[in-house]
Parts: C-alpha cells; sequence; structure tokens
C-alpha cells in the first residue's frame, strides 16, 4: 500500500512524462471545483440567516427553509464523501499506468 | 457531596477496566509504525468510519451540540455544520495528496520528499502545538465529568484522565483507540 520502499527515485523524470501532467491536471480541476463547490454552499448559509430573511419563510407546516438548507449540508457532505472515493478509485488507475511507464522508460 | 451513586462508578470501573483489556490485547498485535498508526491496514473502512462516527456521535454532539443548543437555539446547532464540511476539507485538500503515500503523519509526508532534519522539528512542532489547543479543552471537559462522577478533585480527575488516556494510546495505538 506504500511506496516507501527505500529504492531512488526520479520524480523530475515521472514529473515530466506528460501522462503525469495530464493527470495532476485533472485531479486538480476536479479538487478545486469540488472543493469551491462545497465551501460557497457552506459560506451561504450564515450569510443568508445573517443578513437577509429568505430562509426564515416556514417551508413544511413550522419548519423554516434554514432547516432544510442544513439537512441538504448533511447530504452534500456524505455524497462528497462517496463522490471522492469513486473518483479516487480512477485516479488510482491512472496512477498505477505512469508508475508502470515509468519504470517501464528507465 | 452526597453519597456516590454505585452504580455510576461500577459502570465507570467495567468500562475503563474493559478497555485496558482491549488495550493489553491490541499491544500484544502492534509491532510497526504501520500497526501503530492505522493499524496494519487492517481496519476496514466501515470499522474506520464507525469509529470516527462514534466520536462524532458521543462527544461531540451529544455533549457539545446538546449543551450549545439548550444555550443559544440555532446558533449552538450551526457549530455542528461546521465539523461537518471540515471532514470534507480534510478529505479533499489534505488527504487526497497523501493518498498511497504510505506515510501516516504530516510529518512523515513532508520528510518522504524533503529528507531534513530541520523539517521533520518543524512539522512535528506545528502538530504538538495544535493539539495542545484542543486537547486542553477535552481535558478539561473530562476532568470535569470525572470529578462529578467520582466526587474527587478536580485536578486528580484531570490526572486520571491525562494517564488513562497515554496509556491507551501509547500501548494500544490505532487498534485500541478505534
Amino acid at each position: 500500500m506504500g511506496n516507501n520502499q527505500p529504492r531512488k527515485i526520479d520524480y523530475d523524470k515521472i514529473a515530466s512524462q506528460e501522462s503525469f501532467k495530464a493527470l495532476t491536471k485533472r485531479k486538480n480541476a476536479f479538487l478545486w471545483s469540488v472543493t469551491v463547490f462545497f465551501l460557497a454552499a457552506y459560506m451561504l448559509l450564515p450569510i443568508l440567516t445573517s443578513y437577509t430573511k429568505i430562509l426564515h419563510q416556514p417551508a413544511i407546516g413550522e419548519i423554516t427553509w434554514v432547516w432544510i438548507y442544513s439537512a441538504g449540508l448533511f447530504l452534500m457532505t456524505w455524497g462528497l464523501a462517496h463522490f471522492y472515493v469513486a473518483k479516487a478509485n480512477r485516479f488510482d488507475k491512472d496512477a498505477k499506468a505512469i508508475i508502470a511507464e515509468y519504470e517501464g522508460g528507465r | 457531596m452526597n453519597d456516590l451513586s454505585f452504580t455510576a462508578i461500577f459502570f465507570f470501573v467495567a468500562i475503563v477496566g474493559l478497555t485496558l483489556v482491549i488495550t493489553w490485547w491490541a499491544s500484544k498485535k502492534t509491532s510497526s509504525a504501520s500497526d501503530f498508526y492505522t493499524a496494519g491496514g487492517g481496519l476496514t473502512g466501515w470499522q474506520n468510519g464507525l469509529a470516527i462516527a462514534g466520536d462524532y456521535l458521543s462527544a461531540a454532539s451529544f455533549l457539545g451540540i446538546a449543551g450549545s443548543i439548550a444555550l443559544f437555539g440555532f446558533d449552538g446547532f450551526f457549530f455542528s455544520l461546521g465539523y461537518l464540511v471540515a471532514y470534507l476539507v480534510v478529505l479533499y485538500i489534505v488527504a487526497e495528496p497523501l493518498r498511497n503515500l504510505g506515510r501516516f503523519t504530516l510529518a512523515d509526508m513532508i520528510t518522504a520528499r524533503f529528507d531534513k532534519a530541520k523539517v521533520r522539528g518543524t512539522a512535528a512542532l506545528s502538530t504538538i502545538t495544535i493539539v495542545l489547543f484542543y486537547m486542553i479543552a477535552q481535558l478539561v471537559g473530562a476532568g470535569g465529568l470525572i470529578q462529578l462522577l467520582l466526587g474527587i478533585e478536580y485536578w486528580a480527575a484531570v490526572l486520571i484522565v491525562g494517564v488513562m488516556m497515554t496509556i491507551y494510546v501509547l500501548f494500544g495505538g490505532m487498534t485500541a483507540t478505534c
């Protein structure tokens, strides 16, 4: 499960591989877009509750919208965690291919 | 102090004893750094997740959030959203780059690439600083709890909790604490 064998790994060589650059680009795009999304969703709640009254309206009976928003945040967290696991397993396969390419080349 | 509840003390001692037995059993199984930090990778995702959920449910939610909602209403509930989304921050920003690295702490991960002693020392120092803050809060809370439960002096309660925690972690590692 780890690359912590004490052998010499030429990191620069791997970093210059085209497939590696493509993978990091895809990965960073994924990570940052999801991060911006959930941070925005999370920050929106205190902004809405502090400066506007949108969430004060009752939605179902006595329950106001703010509770539904909060429940939505819970669902979002669980969903994004599962999403990460699925995506990361796919990235793992790409990473293995890159390592194989590096080891085949040297 | 009125008479101490016998049931409370009995259960307290029983649970502490049970956890000590688990720690002793776990210390037999722990023999490498991998074992110590992540139970040798032998913890399934479900086990790990249940352990984290247990932490969330018991200490954070049951004691903290229940209390703050009682005192502050919705404002108290708001805190729980904070550390909920914090899980995602840890997942996407902190843990993701360390995936498949085979190193377990932030300090190890930095020294995997930069092999200088000073870097490792700085990373360890920053970890200790952060941990100090929330450890103090936890010890205060747990000490107060033990003091109420057993009716002993506050400083003794904090001392007992601190020593117990040290024993658990030192001898059991992740296997015992999970």
